[in-house]
């Protein structure tokens, strides 16, 4: 790809752009949000029309108006949304739109059937062709987006931030398949904000920051942490450890709660001024716990008292009402309204709270404040939310709630899929909302993450308290120890 | 730059378009015939779009918060009926019977809003047996042979005038104030436009959203309840032929016209050049001795035109703007 320039409305996403790649490699393309990643990959595929520069295919200028014609010249593009169909089986979805016909032009479904289950069998996966899509994990999914690209014989193979879900052993599988697509001459982009794959997988390493190439570099000749300040254009503090801190009183106590799904006898204390870190594997009904807190789920049985005073949550709008905040970890389809304005995603919860007629240009001005303290990058609160990057999305959300008030604040995953220097940010903002006396509950698969910002951490295995850790007690083995379900109750601070 | 604009703010682009294919509209029908242009024409015209203006306003919050009510043609036919019935003429019985009409219809659809709300039903389907209930209630209480006659009041709501205005179009002009800024200003209005956009998320950010479902229906009965009274008034009997299922069809080509989405993009506003629109196609139509079927085809063709005018694939799209130099 050379020369590679777009230009959204306001915005310039990418500035003569050039990267290059070989067959039988693995080019790592890393950047921060909005450094203009996942827009050259939609101009490689066909999803974004250039405003300039060319691309070329073995040799070849190639001019793509669509993702067929970018697939028809040998790319297959496996975007971080997965696009499977979840109610067609998983032979259905491998050959959408491509499917053997009959002269009678039914599908020829044996056909169908014999060339997945070859397909799938050479990946090493024991999937059933007639499986449907919707009945497999995140990892199998992933997987057979995979198997799709091998099925049409993709010269290039573009990975947008595939492991964003993936367990470390899923992560293994991948990691040796991708080995494999190498071996056969196969190109690979990677797209990763996680370092240790962005090394271990790749060859070569392309640089994007604000929409330009900064530099390609091989693997071997960068380190750590010459490649975060490449991204970054500075140095960064990635390490960014939560100071001790005084904690105030209880501000929330959960008394063995039963929520929905799984959760069961659940007792935990939250102070002010604290974070309280809950760690968990998927299905641990971590996000069910959060979720009972804020009403959208009310609990079974159990008592809650929010500041001394007993507190039931029968709906989210009460909870908020009552002074609880809820960042869910899907970001798209459960906090945010695309097609409307940054003033108009973050003032709703506050005309809710208010109960008073909207008036717009008091909440600009208040936004336009909170907005400057959480360094929201776009062109203006009346920017479309869609056009902002991950991170900004995170923070117009976390804008939300500051701007409405709270007093505890829940949040599901901070900063998945958003890059290291934003996410310095979002731990800074979570700090200094604990000095205002707030109270958080963070949940996160990232165990590093939950170690470093939080005071204190309590496991939940099965819908089911596990062990609860002091900061200084808490280290990766132990807490993932209680994750997996290994009772080992250490008294902690609570 | 004025060009920009347009094509950068949706809701500015929805009202150029209307007031073009407005001044278009007329002034096609003046070249045919010029004396449709003459102010009394234009006043009578204004006065016929009322009832379809109110119910396209209720019609318009549904389709904004992502729903659609099929309802309203059946309710506007049980008010004209039940109006004409109970009040017989009277003026002392015009308040109660108001009254009480405005209370079914809150009734009535804050009765679908709860069931979509609470059970899921897809409010397709609950407003289109809403309808049919209603209707076979109509039939039920009438027999199938509408009485009553409506009283002098209610006439001067219908069909009086203050000089040369019409006193529906002024109950109309009040009406339509308060509702735009009920729908700008007041967060159970607001709202509706979130709820549209993405349910979920107007959820999980602290909406009361199964009480504002109950509200947005309701608040369509009412509409359509106000907009049977307006026509019981001009039409002074009770009559099958008030309201109905093209009624209903028409509110809801008035809010696609005026620019509303079902995922609360668009403005409420636009519900009134909206109807306006097909009010007066239909006038026009009629006045060249155009049969209905006629002003079907012609309906059809204007929403199929304003709709692509909006998703902007034509008229200010960004090619031709380039080749502008914009």
């Amino acid at each position: 790809m050379e020369n590679i320039g777009k230009t959204f409305p306001g915005v310039k996403a990418l500035d003569d752009v050039g990267i290059e790649l070989y067959g039988g490699e693995v080019l790592g393309l890393v950047g921060e949000n909005g450094a203009g990643k996942s827009t050259l990959m939609n101009v490689l595929n066909g999803i974004v029309q250039p405003d300039e520069g060319k691309i070329y295919v073995d040799g070849e200028e190639k001019e793509f108006s669509s993702l067929i014609e970018a697939q028809n010249s040998g790319i297959a593009y496996i975007q971080q949304e997965l696009n499977l169909i979840d109610e067609l089986s998983v032979q259905e979805n491998l050959f959408l739109g491509k499917e053997p016909l009959t002269p009678f032009r039914t599908i020829k479904f044996r056909e169908l059937f014999k060339k997945t289950q070859e397909v799938l069998k050479s990946l090493g996966l024991n999937i059933s062709p007639r499986e449907k899509a919707g009945n497999l994990s995140l990892a199998k999914k992933q997987m057979v987006e995979i198997a799709k690209a091998l099925l049409f014989d993709a010269k290039i193979i573009v990975m947008d931030e595939p492991t964003s879900s993936l367990t470390d052993e899923e992560i293994n599988v991948l990691y040796k398949l991708i080995c494999r697509m190498r071996e056969e001459g196969k190109g690979i982009i990677y797209i990763s904000h996680r370092m240790e794959e962005i090394f271990s997988f790749t060859d070569r390493i392309s640089v994007l920051r604000n929409g330009a190439c900064v530099g390609s570099k091989s693997t071997k000749e960068i380190d750590h942490d010459g490649l975060v300040r490449m991204m970054a254009g500075r140095d960064v503090e990635e390490r960014f450890f939560k100071e001790e801190t005084q904690t105030g009183p209880v501000l929330l106590e959960l008394d063995s709660i039963h929520g929905q799904g799984k959760v069961e006898d659940v007792s935990i204390q939250l102070r002010k001024g604290e974070i309280l870190g809950i760690g968990g594997l998927m299905g641990s009904g971590r996000t069910e716990l959060l979720e009972t807190i804020f009403g959208i789920f009310p609990p079974r049985e159990g008592r809650l008292t929010l500041d001394g005073k007993p507190f039931k949550p029968t709906s989210p709008y009460q909870a908020m009402d009552q002074g609880i905040a809820y960042i869910p970890e899907d970001r798209e389809s459960k906090g945010l309204f695309l097609d409307f304005s940054i003033l108009a995603n973050v003032s709703l919860t506050r005309m809710e709270k208010d109960k008073s007629l909207y008036n717009e240009a008091n909440h600009r001005i208040s936004i336009d404040r909170v907005s400057e303290k959480l360094g929201i990058v776009a062109p203006g609160l009346d920017s479309r939310v869609e056009n902002l990057s991950g991170g900004n999305r995170q923070k117009v959300i976390l804008a939300r709630w500051i701007h409405a008030g709270m007093k505890v604040l829940l949040v599901n995953e901070p900063t998945r899929g958003i890059d290291v220097g934003t996410k310095t940010e979002i731990y800074k903002l979570l700090y200094d909302l604990n000095k205002q006396g707030v109270g958080i509950i963070v949940v996160s698969s990232e165990l590093t993450e939950l170690l470093m910002i939080s005071d204190r951490i309590v496991t939940l295995y099965e819908g089911q308290l596990s062990g609860e850790f002091s900061r200084k007690e808490a280290n990766k083995e132990v807490v993932l120890q209680a994750m997996t379900g290994k009772k080992e109750m250490v008294t902690g601070t609570g | 730059m004025l060009l920009e604009r347009i094509r950068n703010d949706r809701n500015l682009k929805v009202m150029v378009s209307l007031l073009l294919m407005i001044i278009l509209i007329l002034g096609i029908a003046g070249m045919i015939t010029p004396r449709l242009l003459q102010p009394g024409h234009l006043i009578e015209l204004a006065r016929q779009s009322v009832p379809l203006g109110i119910t396209a306003l209720g019609q318009s919050a549904v389709i904004l918060s992502g729903g659609i009510d099929l309802s309203v043609g059946s309710i506007v036919t049980m008010t004209n009926i039940l109006a004409a019935d109970m009040i017989r003429g009277r003026d002392n019985r015009t308040i109660p019977v108001v009254l009480f009409l405005l209370a079914l219809g809150i009734l009535i659809g804050g009765t679908s809003g709860f069931l979509i709300a609470k059970t899921g039903i897809p409010p397709m389907v609950m407003t289109f047996a809403m309808s049919s209930i209603v209707r076979g209630g109509d039939l039920l209480y009438s027999g199938g042979a509408p009485g009553g006659r409506a009283s002098p009041m209610l006439r001067f709501f219908g069909a009086g005038r203050v000089g040369p205005v019409p006193v529906s179009v002024i109950i109309f002009i009040i009406l339509a104030i308060l509702v735009l800024f009920w729908f700008k200003k007041v967060r159970t209005g607001r709202s509706t436009y979130f709820l549209g956009n993405n349910f979920r998320a107007a959820k999980y950010a602290g909406v009361p959203v199964e009480r504002r479902i109950v509200f947005i229906y309701a608040f369509s009965a009412t509409m359509a309840v106000l907009s049977g009274l307006i026509f019981s008034g001009y039409i002074g009997v009770g009559s099958f032929e008030v309201g109905g299922e093209a009624f209903m069809l028409n509110s809801v080509a008035s809010a696609v016209i005026g620019g509303n989405t079902f995922l609360g993009i668009g403005n409420i506003a636009g519900a009134i050049p909206g109807a306006f629109i097909i009010t007066l196609i239909n006038s026009i139509l009629r006045s060249l001795g155009i049969a209905v079927t006629g002003q079907h085809i012609m309906q059809g063709v204007i929403i199929i035109v304003m709709v692509v005018l909006y998703t902007g694939q034509i008229g200010f799209s960004r090619k031709k703007l380039k080749k502008a130099g914009g």
